[in-house]
Order: structure tokens, then C-alpha cells, then sequence
């Protein structure tokens, strides 16, 4: 056994098979036992990041629920902070060339509709509070910033926000704290969310994490939220 | 009139004869390259195929016989003829044409596209092709059936993974003695464990009515439409787990039975009590 790390019950082991390298993990959702034989030189070649807590195959965007509402004034525009769920992503890296071979979250990854049974879609469902600041975040949770512009004369209650999340970019900062791109949130005044990802950071000096499904590119990605927010 | 006078008289006529069919040639390319653009994601290559030979090859006949006319050659007779062989196969094959003109208004309809779950007539499974005349739908367990395309524009067609979630629910009894209160939060709670059961709409358990053995309850649950069979086979396990895990047993069949005549039994007569 050569490299092996085991937390909140997940066991990750990797194992030097004569010119074979074993990937192995035990636990975590989606539920293991996964093992893997990787043809890279060295150890050298693993790396863990943190990557969106979505199954692509179920949805490709994420449902914010607001714990608490809030309420945006009129004719104003307000910068919250919001938890993400993230996983973790085994990446091996070869030359130029990266493969996400595994990832994981600890618990079960939940699902909620958003929009009617007949045309909403399926949307990975996390509930979070709102924070005027930074917040502090447990392990497998990341921060994203979220600035909600309201330019209607009346006040706008926002209950929750839909991230399309699948080829969004995530970051760390030096302490190993993750981070999603920040969002912008312009509600229209015919009651339409527009959300709107435009590869930005949601606070400098933040380091960007490998894509998950495909080389980083830049590009804007919008959202219409027509079911309501 | 040798050839050579003939050509001299009408090579204005053939010059226009080819500028026409170029024409329709370049119609028929572009008309071609129209039905790909919008067909190609819908159906399957083969039936694209054919669609844009039979344009492609109408376009052109049409054009021949515009050619012909203007040359002053009387096509009344072939068109006569056209049409006499068109109705005479037209009856020999109104099956075809039936299935050809359905299939035509299922492209237009899309009930539904390559690789959905669906239900026709009696038959159930995944549709892999998608033809103008028929439509190949691979059943669960393995068998490739094909079914006309009048067969399915006219019967009562169910789509399963047409929608993006999909509702599964099952009934079960509680005896009369257990706590409903109790027996609905287990069942939520183990429900809510599942990742494939949505938070929202969350799952919905309630006392439906009064059985003969206990109390009726109902257990719905919202799953995305691709994990509808999981839910489905999962859903009555989960169910009796919950059950089971809240001490609460679904109870035998039961009957309050009385006799109308007093029982004879070994200790003596007993009257009127009723036996379970």
C-alpha cells in the first residue's frame, strides 16, 4: 500500500501492482466499491479536486433553496454568498492529457423538480442560508457569490436560485477552500429570473480547479428561471 | 428530318430541357439539404434517406415533364398513363401508402424519439428505429417488434420516459392497532433517504380507507424520469422496511366469523361468541 486516505467513511487506496497502479475506493455516494487499473508511470500522476456533486446522467444543474428568503429592494442590486455542494474528483494526468476517473460525495446526492410535473426539469437540490460575508464551510461544501439585480419598482422575494452548474468552473483558494464562479441574478419585470455565469471568480487571487467535463473554455452561460424564484 | 436538322431546329429546346433539369437538380440539392437539417435529429438516417429520394427523384420527374411539354411533346398520354398505374397501385398498396402517410404525420408529431420507453397496443419497450412505414421497439425481454406506422398513429400510445419525472405509487395496510401518525413518518423518513425519490415534490404517504384487515395507506413518490424503474422496484422494499423498522406489521388477512347455531365444542356450548 502506497498512498491511501479515508474520511467520513470513504476509503480511497492506490497500490503499486507491479507496472500497474490499482484504484480503489470503498464507500461514498455513488455507492462504491470502485476499483480501477490506470496506466500512468507514477503515483505522482493522482490528484484530488473538488468537482460539481451532480450525476450528469440525472441533471446538469443545481437547485438553491434559500432557507431564508430574501428580499430585494427596488431598483437595487444585492451580492449574497451561498454553500455549494461539491464532491471530490480523482483526476489522473498523463502529458497534457486528464481523466477524471472517480468522484465522490459522502452522503446521498438529492434531486428536486423545478417548474411544473408536465415542463420543469430535474435540478440537483441543496438548501443553504444566506451569508452577507464568506462563510466558514464544512468539507464538502464550496461558496459561490450570487448578486441578485432587481429593477422593478417594487420589492422582489427570491426563495431560490438555478445554477446551470455542469461546465461551471470551481476554485480553490490557498487554504484549500472551494469555490464555484460567481452568478448574477437579473429579474426582469415581467417576473423572469435571468441567471448568468460569466467565468468570474467569486473572489480574487483564486486558483482554478481542472474541468470536469472538458477543457476550460470562456463562456458566458445564461439560465432563464421561468417557473418562479 | 435527319438527325442533324432536327438538332437545328430544336437545340434551343434542349438547351432549355437541360437549363430545367439543372434547375431541378439544384432544388432537388438544396430541398435535400433542407429535410437533413431538419429531419436528421428526429428520425433515423434510413428513413431520411428515403424521404429525400423521393423529393429528390419527384422534383425531377416533375421537371421532365415540364421540359417535355415546352418542347411541344404531348406528355397528356404518359400523365394518363402515370395516373391509371398510380391508382391501380394505390389500391394494391393501401396498406403502404396508410402506414406511409401515418408515418409521415408521426415524424411531424414526434411522440416520441429514439430510445424512449413506451407502450403500444400490448407490446412495451424501447424504440430503436424510427422508419416511415414502421417502427422497431425492442420489448424487455429482448424480442424486436415491429409495428406499422397506421398501427401506432391510431392506438392509444403511452411514452414512460417521455416526461422528466415520473410519480410511482403503492398501497399498504397497517393494522387498526398501530399508529398511523407513527407508520407515515417512517415511511417518509426512509424515503427521503433515497437519493432517486425527489425532495420536491416531497413524498406524499396518507390514510386512504378502511380495508377489511386495517388501515389503507397510500405511498407516492416523484423520481426522475430515467430512474422510474428503480423507484417502481424499489419502492414496496422500502416500504416494508420502514414498516418493519417502526415495529409496525402488515397485518394477515383477517374474518370475525359467528355462527348462527350455538358451537359444540369440547369444554361444552358456547353461544354466540364470535371466533377469529
Amino acid at each position: 500500500m502506497i498512498s491511501q486516505f479515508r474520511v467520513h467513511g470513504i476509503s480511497v487506496s492506490i497500490d503499486k501492482s507491479g507496472s500497474l497502479i490499482i484504484y480503489r475506493r470503498e464507500g461514498g455516494f455513488p455507492s462504491g466499491p470502485v476499483e480501477k487499473v490506470i496506466d500512468v508511470p507514477s503515483l505522482d500522476a493522482f490528484y484530488v479536486y473538488p468537482v460539481h456533486s451532480v450525476q450528469p446522467e440525472v441533471s446538469t444543474h443545481l437547485l438553491l433553496k434559500l432557507s431564508r428568503p430574501l428580499v430585494v429592494g427596488p431598483n437595487s442590486s444585492i451580492s449574497i454568498y451561498v454553500k455549494v455542494p461539491i464532491s471530490a474528483g480523482i483526476y489522473v494526468f498523463r502529458g497534457k492529457a486528464q481523466k477524471l476517473i472517480d468522484s465522490f460525495g459522502f452522503r446521498p446526492y438529492k434531486y428536486a423538480l423545478y417548474g411544473t410535473t408536465s415542463n420543469g426539469m430535474v435540478c440537483r437540490f441543496y438548501r443553504t442560508d444566506v451569508f452577507p460575508e464568506v462563510p466558514k464551510t464544512e468539507l464538502w461544501e464550496a461558496i459561490t457569490r450570487i448578486t441578485v439585480e432587481n429593477p422593478s419598482d417594487d420589492f422582489v422575494e427570491v426563495k431560490c436560485v438555478v445554477l446551470p452548474i455542469l461546465n461551471t468552473m470551481i476554485y480553490v483558494d490557498d487554504m484549500g477552500k472551494a469555490y464555484v464562479e460567481a452568478a448574477h441574478m437579473h429579474v426582469s419585470k415581467d417576473g423572469l429570473g435571468i441567471v448568468t455565469l460569466g467565468n468570474e471568480p467569486p473572489l480574487p487571487g483564486l486558483k482554478g480547479c481542472p474541468q470536469q467535463f472538458g477543457k476550460l473554455q470562456e463562456r458566458t452561460i445564461k439560465f432563464l428561471m421561468e417557473f418562479g424564484f | 428530318m435527319d438527325i442533324v436538322a432536327w438538332l437545328q431546329a430544336h437545340w434551343l429546346d434542349l438547351v432549355y430541357v437541360v437549363i430545367v433539369i439543372a434547375v431541378a437538380l439544384f432544388i432537388g440539392a438544396l430541398l435535400e439539404r433542407a429535410i437533413r437539417r431538419v429531419l436528421i435529429k428526429r428520425v433515423s438516417a434510413t428513413v431520411v434517406s428515403n424521404i429525400v429520394k423521393v423529393v429528390r427523384y419527384g422534383v425531377l420527374i416533375i421537371a421532365i415533364f415540364a421540359a417535355l411539354a415546352s418542347m411541344g411533346i404531348d406528355v397528356t398520354g404518359a400523365l394518363i398513363a402515370g395516373g391509371i398505374l398510380g391508382i391501380v397501385i394505390g389500391f394494391a398498396a393501401q396498406a403502404s401508402i396508410s402506414n406511409f402517410i401515418s408515418g409521415l404525420l408521426l415524424v411531424l408529431e414526434r411522440p416520441f424519439k429514439l430510445g424512449d420507453f413506451v407502450r403500444v397496443g400490448d407490446t412495451i419497450g424501447m424504440v430503436t428505429e424510427i422508419g416511415i412505414l414502421s417502427t422497431t421497439i425492442v420489448t424487455w425481454d429482448g424480442v424486436r417488434v415491429r409495428i406499422p406506422s397506421s398501427q401506432i398513429f391510431n392506438s392509444d400510445l403511452r411514452n414512460f420516459t417521455a416526461s422528466k419525472v415520473r410519480l410511482v405509487s403503492v398501497e399498504v395496510q397497517i393494522p387498526y392497532s398501530a399508529s398511523v401518525e407513527k407508520a407515515i413518518e417512517a415511511i417518509k423518513v426512509k424515503l427521503k433517504e433515497q437519493w432517486y425519490i425527489l425532495e420536491e415534490p416531497e413524498p406524499v404517504v396518507f390514510a386512504k380507507s378502511f380495508a377489511s384487515d386495517g388501515v389503507v395507506l397510500e405511498v407516492r413518490a416523484w423520481t426522475p424520469g430515467s430512474m422510474w424503474f428503480t423507484l417502481y422496484s424499489n419502492l414496496p422494499r422500502l416500504v416494508k422496511e420502514a414498516l418493519d423498522g417502526a415495529g409496525i406489521q402488515i397485518p394477515y388477512p383477517q374474518r370475525v366469523v359467528w355462527f348462527a347455531t350455538p358451537l359444540k365444542t369440547e369444554g361444552g356450548v358456547k353461544q354466540g361468541s364470535p371466533t377469529i
